[in-house]
């Protein structure tokens, strides 16, 4: 039998309304019916469904890669990465990887990102204030959204006169399906980031100031001093993961704690439960609902004919609701243990913002609890990301609540 | 009781330090620095947690 044939063919597409109409059914289903299924649509590929096949493609990284090694690779299904500047170092590989990636963990560890504290609870105090007053506002755009986009990006070294510009267009091209007419617009303004990247690199060259740019202008790789590219290839990985991922799984836990009332209160009464409950939020609703690779050699996986070449969507949704990892996986447990999802990733491209993301979920959620605990979002008018195949987000959250006072001082 | 922390397998999300900070160590980029080591009288259940919230499996333990 050729390979063609061997392959286990669904009618499977991520971008679809049908997929989109649910797309927690979708992912269910194929992992129960064929969890390793190739799909027709985008060109081909081959989709990967359950908690096994994370751990085994993820962590492979000399056989399923990141980089772009033929004219369609790319972190997306379809791909849209090819005439961008390349986002290091999630598109390199070991070990490439190893000495671009320790540029980040240096500056992203669980340390360094506790020293951001005091600017999270800055940005969150500010935002929230920015509404508390009214007792109305738009969650999404007034709190979930600008809290983690200010955050990253004032630490990185971007100007905070654009950062909501930078933040529309990454909502855009990621909650928009590839090619309608608003990613379309997006796509084609996604350069700006590039170039005000180039422009902030070029200040800091004159003028270094207390920034993860400047800092890293101080690097070597492999005894190099870091260059120019280099910091805009990684400050694109640092902009598209600060500005809209946390910004989902906040949103998510608010439109999770606006239907379990019973929930939002055991969260108020005990301030301990949100560290479990943040793993749980995380895998109920992973942010980053699928990622791909490309496989760089022949591989009979589980059956399966993967050649050289082919496309693979990895789900990590599938992984976090699979039966076989988590016991009663479609129920919210919230101090579930163990909780061994995988929505910050596996293997050498784990998320290296997830110790920031922790802390901004926690202060964000803790804010929101405490000075607006009776929020209400109208969920009539409540909207989910149309394309939900990629990033699991919301494009509006329009809420009310008994005002209160602002808490912010200057700084 | 032993801990052993595959530094092959360590991806760096720390939620074994998490669990148990004097006992899953990390190095200054956030990664396991623990490698193999006694688990003291007392830390056998927390041992046990920090092994179960490792999401690569990096952790094992010999009793």
């Amino acid at each position: 039998m050729t390979d063609t044939a061997r392959r286990p063919v669904v009618d499977f597409d991520h971008h679809s309304e049908a997929f989109n109409a649910d797309p927690g059914a979708a992912w269910g289903k194929l992992r129960e019916q064929c969890p390793v299924a190739w799909s027709e649509h985008h060109g081909g590929f081959w989709i990967i469904a359950d908690y096994e096949g994370n751990h085994d493609v993820l962590k492979n990284t000399a056989v399923f890669t990141t980089e772009r090694v033929t004219p369609n690779s790319g972190l997306n299904i379809p791909s849209v990465q090819v005439d961008s500047e390349l986002a290091y170092p999630e598109e390199l590989d070991p070990p490439n990887h190893g000495p671009v990636r320790r540029l980040l963990n240096a500056i992203m560890s669980p340390t360094a990102s506790k020293a951001l504290q005091p600017r999270i609870e800055h940005w969150t105090t500010t935002c929230i204030d920015s509404i508390i007053e009214a007792g109305e506002g738009d969650l999404l755009y007034d709190v979930t959204g600008p809290v983690p986009a200010f955050t990253t990006l004032e630490w990185l070294g971007f100007p905070l006169d654009r950062v909501i510009e930078a933040a529309e267009i990454m909502h855009d091209t990621l909650g928009y399906a590839p090619h309608t007419e608003r990613w379309q617009r997006a796509m084609e303004k996604r350069g700006v980031i590039d170039g005000i990247l180039r422009q902030a690199i070029a200040e800091r060259r004159k003028e270094p100031r207390d920034d993860a740019i400047s800092w890293l202008m101080t690097q070597e790789v492999n005894g190099e001093p870091v260059d120019d590219l280099t910091i805009v290839r990684l400050g694109i990985v640092l902009v598209g993961g600060g500005v809209d991922t946390t910004t989902s799984l906040t949103s998510s836990a608010l439109v999770h704690l606006q239907k379990d009332r019973a929930l939002r209160q055991r969260l108020l009464d005990e301030p301990g439960l949100l560290e479990p409950a943040t793993e749980e939020f995380l895998r109920y609703y992973p942010p980053l609902a699928s990622i791909a690779r490309t496989a760089r050699q022949d591989i009979d996986y589980r059956g399966c004919p993967i050649r050289n070449g082919d496309r693979i969507l990895v789900s990590r949704h599938a992984a976090n609701y699979d039966p076989t990892a988590f016991e009663r996986p479609e129920e919210f447990i919230v101090d579930r243990f163990p909780n061994r999802h995988v929505s910050f990733g596996l293997g050498p491209h784990r998320c290296p913002g997830s110790h920031l993301a922790r802390l901004i979920f926690h202060e964000v959620m803790t804010q929101v609890l405490t000075r607006m605990p009776d929020y209400e979002l109208d969920l009539d008018r409540v909207e989910p990301y149309p394309d939900r195949g990629l990033v699991q987000g919301w494009a509006a959250l329009p809420a009310r609540f008994t005002p209160g006072p602002r808490m912010g001082g200057t700084s | 009781m032993k801990i052993h922390v595959d530094p092959q397998l360590c991806q760096g999300h720390a939620l074994c330090n998490a669990a148990q900070p004097d006992l899953f160590t990390l190095d200054d980029d956030g990664y396991s620095n623990v490698g193999v080591r006694d688990v003291p009288a007392g830390l056998e259940e927390a041992a046990r947690r920090g092994m179960l919230s490792c999401p690569e499996r990096a952790i094992t333990i010999e009793e």
